[in-house]
């Protein structure tokens, strides 16, 4: 099956719920976390996820600090903040509001039919 | 913020990419940790965290537009290739920055001086209300001497007193520029210049005291306390700007006089007034001596809010009328009153200059953007290949017409910049220059508007026509241009006669500038070839005023006779003489008539006055015609004589000889004993009226100036001259010994500063228009190079290409001469005022212009041609 494309403002919200379940991350666990959670779903340029990281972090919705990973390599760490959390909290309504009502237009999947 | 944040990182992007750089690189190595403890090998593990994490490039870039400023960034970049292109194409950008630069600035200073001059109200409260009100004579209609344009005391308090519609009116003398005041006690004793003005003037002007006060109505009256005002320049310079001499006594012309109040820097009485003229000091104007004067104050007055100018000058005409009756002292003289706003009489004598000024830097604006649309044109032309690869390349329309924009206006901004530097410093050298005499030369600022303006025609001109050719580029097929070989790029027909038409423009607009700019230096040499009257070379003069300690005549006698004595046993000095007042050098005159005839007004002339020492015309170098000069015996006991000048004697002894005859003045009958050469008194462009001299010892007057002639430079005998004085009375001030020349210098300061402003300008355009010829042929020949090749190789002779070349410049001159012409003929009409000696059509100025013009456009084609005939076939066409 094709890898799915992500929808524009979807990889930062992954990037916040994963910050939010995970605590404090670099950029390549967040994007491990990403491709496991999503079982290789989605297709990931993993370089593109610090342009989203970046934007996040302009916002003041993550904060970032240089630290040690686990395996004694120097990455830059990041973490989500209260507004990071706030922000997360309404993305997610959104999204599931959306979501449902997409459902509720395409009906049931075809392979219940 | 989150804008702020952006811009931070757009300027700390070196930084930020590295620290990204390090974050990938760590990304990729727990990647590959990961994969190897996944089993793969390390080659492979490294390979596929590579795959995974994609084209770092594109990371960076994505990294990059998520966190800064796209667009910026690529204005940044466009600015930059800009800088990297004019750096490259340095000629171009020389010559295009100075043209503009000369343009520019040329134009801001013009700007900045009509804009303190005529557009920028003047520096008192209310300005639009105040209104100038003067006299008139209608034997001399146009007079600037004071003695003519001052009122009488009697007629100025009518007018005070009777009218609905001023506010206010306020007076001061204007003969204050022959008067001083001699300042003793404590430090170097000096001669101050002081005006008398009534208490209100200040209020009418409104104006306020930089300290202390202005004066009281009880201290203008007979009898009032002795009160002086301080200018602020005095204040700064003799007493270093202390507050506390407010109060204080100083000794003016030997009487304790009190300060109560100091001038404000910004009120500049004589830059208003009576410019090339530094005041001190103001004193109270005494109404009631002054009233047996005649005309001496001139009147400034307040308009009352909402009266208009034209109805107040029908009450004063009305009031004029009826003071005859009231005040019977004036049944007999002659009064009117003219009025007028007084920011047009300040800016009156240089109004019309100023305005012509500005028309002449117009065009030199117009030479400019012609000038620069030509190398713009030129420059579109060898773009076009550079401009087709871009868009073959893939760089929309949109994006090429920004490149271009943001290269104009890279070169825009170094053009103002240069401009703006040209122009301070211009208008620095104008402002502390002694020899510039204009109004309001203080108030002189840079004024940026007219930068602005003059950058933003300029800059849109240039645009137009440098951009749209580049950019029908775009419009047609890129490929096709590429396919082109340079040999065909001839340029279309249009733009060939769009830039031929330029070059014609710049040289019509050259030719009328030069032709304005001969006028006004013959008229200037012609000013200057005036016969004075007198000789300035080898002569200078010192103010040298005694105070109350010799109000005795015979003591003021004395002293002077003592002083011009021992002044004359200087070796070196050949001659010495006291005059109460000099050439071009303020002016009052005195009714003069044969004292046989009735003085009414139409056997009364106006006549120039000066009180002298004998010698004084050996002094001067004025030539004694018939008669005899003063003698040292002529004095206060002996008979009453005078000695008049040429023009009053043919006036008053028309075919008789005046010497012999019987004059009438204010105070008696005199004898004339001499004729004298007529002198310049009050202008130089102004034809000399009936003079008169008197002897000083029978009509004393201390407020003198010494005269000296030397046999060598008489600035260098300054210091024996004022040992000489000071040990006669060593209060007596001796400062400010000047030469003569000096007093002629500032007379026609003001047309030499207009002179050599159009002159320049001149050059600047014949400059501009001979650069356009040069460029246009050498432009011409560079594209035919391959055609001039083909020619000289099948036999045409160099001589006959050279003339060829030599031809279409000239064509191009003599078109832009016959349109110039006619527009020289036409700005010679309206220039004539500011012509003298010269016609509006003087001959020899338009051929010798022509000349000129002819001559350097010859040459700026020359060149050029020159070079095509000195082709060299073979290389010519291998090169094609």
């Amino acid at each position: 099956m094709k890898k799915l494309d992500l929808l524009p403002g979807t990889l930062d919200l992954m990037v916040l719920r994963t910050l939010q379940t995970m605590g404090s991350q670099h950029g390549y666990g967040i994007a491990r976390r990403i491709e496991q959670i999503s079982g290789n779903q989605v297709l990931l340029n993993q370089g593109t996820i610090y342009a989203a990281l970046v934007r996040l972090q302009q916002q003041r919705w993550i904060d970032a600090q240089w630290g040690v990973s686990d395996n004694n390599r120097r990455a830059k760490f990041y973490e989500i903040t209260d507004s990071g959390q706030k922000k997360l909290t309404e993305d997610s309504e959104a999204w599931w509001r959306l979501a449902s009502v997409i459902e509720a237009m395409l009906g049931p999947q075809e392979s219940d039919r | 913020m989150r804008w702020l944040r952006k811009l931070l990182a757009v300027v700390r992007k070196q930084q930020l990419d590295e620290e990204l750089q390090e974050e990938l690189a760590a990304h990729v190595d727990m990647l590959t940790d990961d994969n190897v403890a996944a089993g793969m090998s390390l080659d492979e593990a490294r390979r596929k965290a590579r795959l995974s994490v994609g084209n770092l490039s594109m990371a960076h870039e994505l990294h990059r537009d998520a966190r800064g400023l796209p667009t910026l960034e690529s204005v940044l970049q466009d600015v930059k290739y800009a800088v990297r292109t004019l750096r490259r194409d340095y000629g171009f950008t020389i010559i295009a920055v100075s043209i503009l630069a000369l343009g520019i600035g040329a134009n801001a200073t013009v700007f900045s001086v009509v804009d303190a001059l005529l557009l920028r109200p003047l520096p008192f409260q209310e300005p639009h209300q105040l209104v100038w009100i003067e006299n008139g004579d209608p034997n001399s209609p146009g007079s600037t001497n004071p003695s003519d344009t001052a009122s009488r005391v009697a007629v100025f308090r009518g007018w005070r007193d009777n009218s609905g519609l001023f506010i206010d009116m306020g007076a001061y003398s204007p003969f204050f520029t022959r008067g001083s005041y001699a300042l003793t006690g404590d430090g170097e004793p000096e001669l101050l210049m002081g005006v008398r003005v009534t208490d209100n003037l200040f209020r009418v002007l409104g104006v306020d005291p930089q300290a202390g006060r202005f004066f009281s109505r009880g201290e203008t009256v007979t009898g009032g306390p002795p009160v002086v005002i301080l200018s602020h320049r005095l204040w700064q310079r003799r007493y270093e700007g202390d507050p506390g001499v407010i109060g204080r006594t100083i000794e003016l012309d030997d009487q304790a006089t009190t300060v109560v109040g100091v001038t404000s820097a910004e009120f500049d009485f004589a830059s208003v007034f009576a410019p090339g003229y530094g005041v001190d000091l103001f004193v109270p104007a005494d109404l009631d001596v002054m009233a047996n004067w005649s005309n001496t104050l001139s009147v400034v007055g307040r308009l009352a809010p909402g009266a208009s100018l034209a109805a107040a000058q029908v009450e004063l005409d009305i009031i004029n009328a009826r003071l005859p009756e009231e005040q019977p002292e004036l049944a007999n003289s002659s009064f009117a009153a003219f009025l007028s706003p007084l920011q047009t009489h300040v800016s009156k004598t240089v109004r019309s200059a100023l305005w012509l000024l500005w028309g002449a830097v117009g065009m030199v604006l117009l030479i400019v953007c012609a000038n620069l649309s030509n190398l713009m044109l030129v420059r579109s032309v060898s773009r076009r290949r550079e401009l087709a690869v871009r868009a073959a390349l893939g760089a929309g329309k949109m994006r090429l017409v920004r490149q271009l924009l943001t290269e104009s206006i890279a070169l825009a901004a170094l053009g103002v910049v240069a401009g703006l530097g040209l122009a301070l410093v211009a208008l620095r050298a104008i402002v502390t220059s002694q020899a510039v005499v204009l109004p309001m030369l203080e108030q002189i600022r840079l004024d940026t508007t007219g930068v602005g303006l003059a950058a933003v025609i300029t800059l849109a001109v240039a645009l137009i026509i440098g951009t749209v050719p580049a950019l029908q580029v775009s419009r047609r097929d890129p490929f096709a241009e590429l396919s082109h070989s340079s040999r065909g790029a001839v340029g279309d027909r249009a733009q060939t006669w769009t830039r031929s038409a330029l070059v014609v423009a710049e040289i019509a607009i050259a030719c009328t500038l030069l032709v304005g700019a001969g006028l006004l230096m013959r008229s200037f040499g012609q000013i200057l070839d005036v016969p004075l009257g007198f000789e300035p070379a080898q002569r200078a003069s010192v103010k040298l005023g005694a105070g109350s300690r010799y109000d005795q005549p015979e003591a003021l006698d004395q002293l002077q006779r003592q002083l011009v004595a021992s002044v004359r046993s200087i070796p070196g000095i050949e001659g010495a003489a006291f005059t109460d007042s000099l050439p071009l050098d303020g002016n009052r005159t005195w009714g003069l008539w044969r004292s046989e005839l009735e003085p009414t007004a139409e056997n009364v002339k106006t006549t120039f006055v000066r009180l002298i020492s004998d010698g004084y015309f050996h002094t001067m170098g004025i030539s004694v015609l018939t008669g005899r000069e003063f003698s040292a015996d002529d004095g206060a006991d002996t008979e009453p004589v005078i000695i008049i000048n040429e023009t009053a004697a043919n006036t008053l002894w028309p075919g008789e000889d005046a010497v012999g005859g019987m004059a009438g003045i204010f105070d008696g009958e005199r004898r004339v004993i001499g004729v004298v050469s007529d002198v310049r008194h009050n202008r130089m462009d102004e034809d000399p009226g009936p003079e008169m001299y008197l002897p000083l010892p029978q009509m004393t007057s201390s407020n003198t100036s010494l005269v000296v002639v030397a046999s060598g430079d008489p600035i260098a005998l300054a210091g024996q001259i004022r040992g000489a004085v000071q040990e006669i009375d060593p209060q007596l001030p001796f400062t400010n010994f000047r030469p003569i020349a000096q007093l002629v210098d500032r007379a026609v300061s003001p047309r030499r500063f207009f002179m050599s402003m159009l002159g320049g300008f001149a050059g600047i355009a014949l400059l501009l228009a001979s650069l356009g010829i040069y460029g246009v042929i050498s432009y011409s020949v560079g594209q035919r190079r391959a055609e001039i090749g083909v020619r000289l190789a099948l036999g045409a002779l160099p001589s006959r290409v050279l003339l060829e070349e030599v031809r279409r410049g000239l064509g191009m001159t003599l078109a832009g001469l016959a349109i110039g012409m006619v527009g020289a003929l036409l700005v010679a009409r309206l220039m004539a005022s500011q012509l003298y000696g010269v016609g509006t059509t003087d001959a020899a100025t338009y051929g010798v212009m022509t000349a000129v013009l002819l001559t350097v456009a010859l040459v700026a084609g020359f060149l050029p041609a020159r070079r095509a005939a000195r082709t060299n076939p073979v290389t010519a066409l291998r090169d094609g």
